[in-house]
């Protein structure tokens, strides 16, 4: 599957240099520049028989010959010839890339692989870097034609804030009890296209430019979508962000069916029209795009089209049925629902049906029995090994497990074992059954349970950056209770794609990548002996890997020169004899049992099971498929098992010997029967190429730098407006970027953050420069009694500023691991009456620090976002920092809580443990989460107070300061109300779907989901405070010398007397609150997430300034032992509400 | 803000407007008009403009509450400048973004006594103009300018008129302006440009209104403000053009105050309100579609009582007389 990430401003991939978690800075970018492209392409530096040495540079030539030829039929499309050059960077040092690529029109910038990963099934097309470019260079193209807005700023963003009490007074309210509300909007508005146009586009345009086909896997994929009645819908289709399973590739196929349907049926290039029309100003909806173009309404488009699609695949099942359909059952212990189709299933809900189907992967794929048919490998979210005759599956013999019978449930789970490491490549068995050999990653740890645990757990260090594939090779144990498997990883076989274990039981050969190219190789099965077989350098591909039965060599399916066929490679020779010779695509074959070579192919326009006997030529048909297969696994006993296209993903199906077809068809092109063009003069064709090497340069940052983009800001806080811009400025290869936003108004704000990425961690240097105009009201008390409501209030207005620098090193030590240290310092100063232009210094800050952050996720569900899920984070940081006050006016010092500060060091200590539970209460919540935290923080001595933790409800758009993350730990408190030099809280909170699947959108909106969660929370924080005789000097209460003391308050032993009023000490706060999410999307493609939260926190509160929050300072002090404000918060229903601001 | 905007411009200097980088033509840009006299008020899509402007004016009258001019005492020199970094940016074919930050020089040399200067960043602007209907011989528009309380807005010491030891560069209040452009040319040879606004200034508490015997802060509301300008602009030749420039602003009364007790104590500024007329001439050299030179001076020939915020030197509220020269170097790309 490609999957593209077009018109994404933040990329994902910008977590480090060259488009991985990690940087390589062992890897030299070179630049290949031809007429309308630059060409970045990675290579190594290290020896070239190191086992990391890789080059791209076969890649970078093809693409330089790929991508001018499809400038002109890409461009030609849409009458929109490119001045800028694009910028492609091949993405090839490590793994996970892929399949994938993405493009970003307004940066001149596309990148991805050089190679398929290993699930390109939904588009059965091997001609990856063909099919990938143009695709990619169809967005760019596309998506500058249909832009009405400039490159530079394609949207901007709008938002505000309005906090606390204050903003209801000034509009008249006072409402009775007190209601505290932040009310928070964010949005963006943004040029914008749906899902089935960008992607579905990107797919017709590649296909107009002839580099594309809508070919039989496609075809498969649409017709059995159409069957199982999962079209997507007209609001479905609009957006790729809720979309899970074959969701995502629904939204590709579909829009490229529909616009090769708008060609045929309105007789001209809609599709391509609709670029230029939404060229011509911004429009609310596509809609309307699609109205103006094609003269007619999209509903009526839509219906038209669905109505098409009924009847042309309801003819094709019609005709498929004629014939008699010949096709398996899903592999499962129970019999599914689906298939048994009885009453209870026919009344649920469509959308529930779905999703029962969808199950946790639509990838349930590669099936391998053992040669003994004891075992049974298959991919369904990593690889399982179960012991399991062929006939104990319901699919052959007939019979289903109950779904109630826990005790079977049980003994079938001891025989299985499940790892979620494997790549999705065929596993090969050993001759005797024992052994398995699968593809797993290079850091690979299961040589004991510590190693294990770590692996899983994302508890490793990569210290190279480098976790490319290897061999694995698995040994079964069923001697005891449980089935185990020992595994191993295989020495010197780094990039194996796919494996066969040798007859002799020895040897394993295995198709290794380098460049955009396969080639066999072979290796003992403990790693010795590594030899190459074969030498392409010409994007060969090599699949379906399996031995002749004597060992003599290798069944294997070759993509050359583009055609996929089958071929015989002889070990000893080292060469290749072609078995066919055909248009059709043959795949996944494998040797059966009974010595047959058993393959996939789309030889009658549909995925079909063949058989192959390479002695007489002689072909059998063995399904007669509704949908498709690949994967074909020929079992003992004659039975089959193989892979298939069904609407609800990729399924297992297993069919019994004597229901397979085994019709002998006349299939054109096999070689035994008819003599076919000369093996070795169709090998060395080679593909026409550049000279990467030569005609390369080394690669210049400075020289490949983005275009320079930015997003205008409006912000409002009350009645104060900041206008300015965040911008984003890099190099291609992201070695450097710098990103920033600078905004102007009551607040400025300049903020630049710039990365380097060369080195082995990620460097991130940062200034930012905030200054803030406030104003608050100083309360005169004319009797000085803070329980009268008399008071005269004087308006006082001032500048804060502070200057902030950092410089931080962090580094990703796994998928779930990272870390950092860093060094930064702060700089406040204040300004106002006859401070002229001058700010004068309050405090310096400096702090030396280390933080590590682990979060591993057990699920991944579509939810995940709106309900995290089945995992934990766990936080932890050290931070040596110091504070000197500088405050000429002061001295130089202040008093805190009965100290005096002036230049101190101290020790701070800060983590938290969150875990997600996944609880499903009485059965009344699908999908519900217990979420449990705790935070805890530690400064070693007593600070002034902004030094101290500071906790309180914050709503998401407030930008600022704080210790909180979690946003519903004591959100029923006033923000930062709480403050004290030791943390303690824990929350609880329950999380469950009100509503899922919704598919409701109105405008631009688009609402997938609504969860409610109801939390509540207990803890404190404890500061230090004065004991005994003291005495006031200044405004500060002191200790008296010898009489008093102050002293550090001991969590839970004493009240938190920051926060205490007087008489109502709190050794513990507490609040609850209920919380409703709403997951939505905005644009299509834009995360617009809202919240309504209401929390109440039981305590009355104490502390500093303006405790409740109106304004308004108070002169009176709490009581004479202290300098605390007399005000008191009182307990307060707050209510959060935020439109499009995330939660 | 300032340096880093000369520093970008200085990039563009050294790399013109390369083909490479943050100074890629692309071909979504729209087209470049070449004669001054035949554009509008939009830059076209894609377009990003980087200019610095200066403006600076001696002041060495007054105008007195009946507007007529009076001169300072002898050696008395008020001189106000501004170096202006202005960004702005094709966003679509008829739309316009800008943002305009200046860094303001206050100086005024007693006729006694020391030179008193102040510099500082004053208040910034941030705009958009909507080119609405037009054609060959015409043009409409709307803009919208928020002027944002940016610049330093107390006074050194104690600030009073007799007290002066610094000068402010902002008002410490927002401006929210509503323009409607007009333009009426004769293609290739002239145009002529009017332009009618109203400003709304937003009160505020600002730091430059404090209590007489207390140490408070008070509120300004300086009065809102009608503007016309109107352009009469001839082309010299195709890269060059020459322009007549007149404005009329009509002030509204300021009011400002303190919290007291009870209600909000509020007194007007005494002739604060006023109409000032300039009046001015520019030139205009644009060597290619890349770069643009502007010369240009202004006098004002009518005006109200330049005294009520003098002493604060916010020419806003009260503009001192005087010819103020003004330049312009722009890049664009």
């Amino acid at each position: 599957m490609v999957a593209v990430f077009a018109m994404l401003w933040a990329l994902a991939v910008a977590n480090a240099g060259g488009g991985y978690d990690h940087n390589h800075p062992d890897v030299r970018w070179n630049t290949l520049e031809t007429a309308h492209f630059f060409i970045h392409w990675p290579e190594s530096t290290r020896p070239p028989d190191d086992p990391h040495w890789f080059t791209t540079e076969f890649s970078a030539g093809q693409l330089a010959r790929i991508a001018e030829e499809a400038y002109p039929k890409i461009c030609g499309q849409f009458d929109y010839y490119l001045d800028e050059k694009v910028h492609v960077v091949v993405y090839d040092q490590d793994s996970g890339w892929e399949g994938n690529g993405f493009a970003i029109a307004e940066y001149d910038w596309t990148g991805f692989a050089a190679r398929w990963g290993p699930v390109y099934r939904q588009r059965g097309r091997a001609e990856f870097l063909e099919d990938v470019f143009v695709h990619e260079f169809a967005h760019i193209v596309s998506l500058k034609a249909y832009l009405p807005w400039s490159e530079g700023t394609t949207g901007f963003q709008v938002g505000g804030l309005s906090e606390d009490e204050e903003w209801l007074k000034r509009w008249g309210f006072s409402p009775r009890p007190p209601l505290n509300a932040d009310l928070g909007v964010d949005l963006t508005v943004s040029a914008h296209a749906p899902f089935w146009w960008a992607e579905g586009g990107a797919e017709y345009w590649s296909e107009q430019a002839g580099t594309n086909e809508w070919g039989s896997s496609r075809d498969a994929f649409l017709r059995m979508t159409v069957a199982e009645g999962r079209v997507l819908d007209l609001a479905e289709w609009t957006t790729r962000m809720d979309k899970t399973g074959f969701d995502g590739e629904r939204g590709y196929n579909h829009g490229y069916a529909f616009g090769l349907w708008l060609r045929e049926k309105l007789g001209n290039d809609a599709m391509t029209a609709m670029a230029a029309t939404s060229r011509e100003r911004w429009r609310w909806s596509w809609d309307t795009i699609v109205e103006k173009t094609t003269g007619r309404s999209m509903e009526e488009l839509y219906a038209s089209w669905r109505r098409h699609l009924n009847q042309h695949y309801g003819a094709q099942v019609d005709a498929i049925r004629a014939e008699g359909v010949v096709a398996g059952r899903e592999l499962a212990l129970v019999e599914p629902a689906w298939e048994r189709n009885d009453d209870a299933w026919q009344a649920l809900e469509p959308k529930t049906r779905d999703e029962r189907m969808d199950g946790a992967s639509a990838y349930q794929e590669l099936s391998r029995y053992s040669p003994d048919g004891a075992y049974v490998a298959w991919f369904d979210q990593g690889l399982n090994v179960r012991e399991i005759a062929p006939n104990e599956w319901g699919a052959i013999g007939g019979s289903y497990m109950d779904d109630d019978d826990a005790v079977a449930r049980k003994e079938w789970s001891k025989k299985t074992v499940s790892e979620g490491w494997a790549a999705h490549s065929r596993v090969s068995w050993s001759p005797d059954s024992r052994s398995l050999v699968a593809v797993g990653p290079e850091d690979f740890g299961r040589s004991s349970g510590l190693a294990r645990f770590a692996m899983d757990h994302g508890l490793t260090f990569n210290a190279d950056g480098y976790n490319w594939s290897q061999l694995v090779v698995g040994t079964l144990d069923s001697s005891g209770s449980r089935l185990t498997v020992d595994w191993r990883a295989v020495p010197n076989t780094l990039r194996a794609v796919e494996a066969a274990w040798s007859p002799s039981g020895d040897e394993i050969a295995f198709v290794r990548y380098g460049d955009g190219t396969h080639n066999l190789w072979s290796v003992g099965v403990d790693g010795s002996r590594p030899t190459q077989l074969t030498a392409f350098a010409d994007g060969t591909q090599i699949q379906g890997l399996s031995y002749v039965d004597d060992g003599s060599g290798l069944l294997l399916s070759l993509f050359h020169s583009h055609q996929q066929d089958l071929w015989f490679f002889h070990l000893e020779t080292r060469t290749f004899h072609r078995l066919t010779d055909t248009p059709h695509t043959e795949t996944d074959p494998v040797v059966g049992p009974d010595g047959l070579a058993w393959f996939s192919s789309d030889a009658d326009g549909v995925y079909n099971v063949y058989t192959l006997d390479p002695a007489s030529g002689e072909v059998q048909k063995k399904t007669n498929l509704l949908g498709g297969s690949y994967g074909p696994d020929p079992v003992v006993g004659g039975h089959l098992l193989y892979t298939a296209f069904t609407g609800h993903g990729f399924r297992v199906m297993g069919v019994a010997a004597d229901s397979l077809l085994s019709r002998t068809v006349d299939y054109p092109g096999i070689c035994r029967v008819e003599a076919c063009d000369d093996s070795a003069a169709f090998l060395a064709q080679q593909p026409e190429a550049v000279d990467a090497r030569g005609q390369s340069e080394p690669y210049s940052a400075w020289r490949s730098t983005m275009p320079v983009s930015g997003w205008p800001v409006l912000r409002t806080t009350d009645k104060n407006v900041e206008v300015g811009a965040s911008f984003f400025w890099g190099d291609y290869v992201e070695k450097h970027y710098l990103e920033g936003e600078v905004t102007f108004g009551k607040d400025n704000l300049v903020s630049l953050t710039y990365w380097n990425q060369q080195f082995w961690p990620s460097l991130n240097l940062g200034y930012m420069r905030y200054s803030y105009k406030g104003h608050y009201g100083y309360g005169e008390d004319a009797d000085g009694l803070a329980s009268t409501s008399e008071m005269s209030v004087v308006d006082l207005k001032f500048e804060q500023v502070s200057d902030d620098l950092w410089a931080y090193a962090s580094y990703v030590a796994s998928d779930v691991l990272w870390m950092g240290a860093g060094v930064d310092a702060s700089r406040y100063a204040f300004r106002d009456n006859g401070d002229g232009t001058r700010f004068v210094p309050f405090t310096v800050h400096a702090g030396v620090g280390a933080y590590i952050d682990w979060t591993p996720w057990g699920d991944a569900t579509d939810d995940q976002w709106i309900n995290p899920r089945g995992g934990r984070r766990v936080y932890a940081d050290y931070n040596r920092r110091w504070t000197a006050v500088v405050d000429p006016e002061l001295a130089g010092a202040i008093y805190d809580d009965g100290q005096v500060m002036d230049r101190y060091g101290f020790h701070q200590i800060t983590g938290s443990y969150t875990e997600y539970l996944p609880v499903t209460w009485w059965g009344l919540w699908d999908r519900g989460t217990l979420q449990l935290d705790i935070e805890g923080g530690w400064i070693s001595r007593n600070v002034m107070g902004w030094d101290e933790f500071m906790a309180g409800g914050r709503h998401p758009y407030h930008w600022g300061n704080g210790t909180i993350g979690n946003n519903v730990q004591f959100s029923g408190y006033e923000g930062y109300s709480l403050t004290g030099e030791t943390m303690l809280i824990a929350n609880a909170a329950y999380r469950f779907p009100l509503t899922r699947n919704m598919n409701w959108k109105s405008g631009p909106v688009y609402t997938d989901s609504m969860y409610l969660q109801l939390f509540g929370s207990v803890g404190n924080l404890w500061s230090y405070r004065v004991e005994g005789d003291s005495h006031i000097e200044g405004y500060s209460v002191v200790p008296d010398a010898g009489t008093g003391r102050v002293r550090r308050e001991i969590p839970f032993k004493d009240y938190a007397s920051k926060n205490s009023p007087v008489g109502e000490p709190h050794y513990a706060l507490s609040d609850i609150g209920a919380e409703l999410r709403v997951r939505s999307f905005i644009w299509n493609d834009f995360d617009w997430d809202s919240f309504l939260r209401i929390a109440y926190g039981f305590q009355r509160t104490a502390g500093y300034g303006d405790v409740n929050a109106d304004l308004v300072q108070s002169s009176v002090a709490r009581d004479a032992a202290t300098e605390l404000s007399g005000e008191v918060e009182p307990a307060t229903l707050r209510v959060y509400l935020g439109i499009g601001t995330g939660w | 803000m300032v340096w880093r905007g000369a520093l970008l411009l200085a990039v563009a200097v050294c790399s013109g407007t390369a083909d490479a980088g943050p100074f890629t033509k692309k071909s979504s840009q729209g087209e470049w008009t070449r004669s001054r006299v035949d554009r509008g008020w939009v830059l076209p899509k894609g377009w990003l403009s980087v200019g610095l402007a200066v403006e600076h004016k001696n002041s060495t009258s007054y105008r007195g509450s009946d507007g007529g001019l009076r001169a300072q005492p002898d050696g008395m020199l008020w001189q106000h400048s501004k170096l202006w970094l202005e960004l702005h940016q094709g966003f679509s074919d008829r739309v316009t973004l800008y943002g305009r930050l200046p860094y303001v020089r206050s100086s005024l040399q007693p006729a006694t006594g020391n030179q008193i200067t102040t510099i500082a960043v004053g208040d910034a602007h941030a705009g958009i103009v909507m080119q609405s209907l037009g054609g060959a011989a015409w043009d409409t528009a709307v803009s919208a300018d928020l002027k944002l309380p940016s610049g330093v807005e107390w006074p050194e010491g104690t600030g009073g008129p007799a007290n002066t030891s610094s000068f402010l560069t902002g008002t410490g209040i927002t401006n929210l302006g509503l323009y409607v452009h007009a333009l009426a040319r004769v293609p290739g040879v002239a145009s002529a440009m009017a332009r009618v606004g109203y400003v709304r200034k937003f009160p505020g508490v600002v730091g430059y209104v404090t209590a007489t015997d207390g140490f408070g802060n008070g509120i300004i509301n300086p009065g809102d403000e009608w503007v016309a300008d109107t352009e009469l602009r001839l082309s010299a030749a195709s890269f060059a053009s020459v322009a007549v420039v007149g404005t009329v602003r009509r002030l509204g009364t300021a009011v400002i105050g303190i919290n007291g007790d009870g209600e909000r104590l509020t007194t007007p500024v005494r002739h604060s309100a006023g109409t000032w007329v300039d009046a001015g001439v520019e030139v205009s050299v644009e060597p290619s579609a890349h770069w643009a030179v502007e010369l240009g001076a202004a006098v004002d020939r009518y005006g109200g009582d330049s005294r009520p915020f003098a002493h604060l030197g916010l020419e806003e509220f009260s503009p001192q007389p005087g010819v103020q020269w003004s330049s312009r170097l722009v890049s664009r790309w």
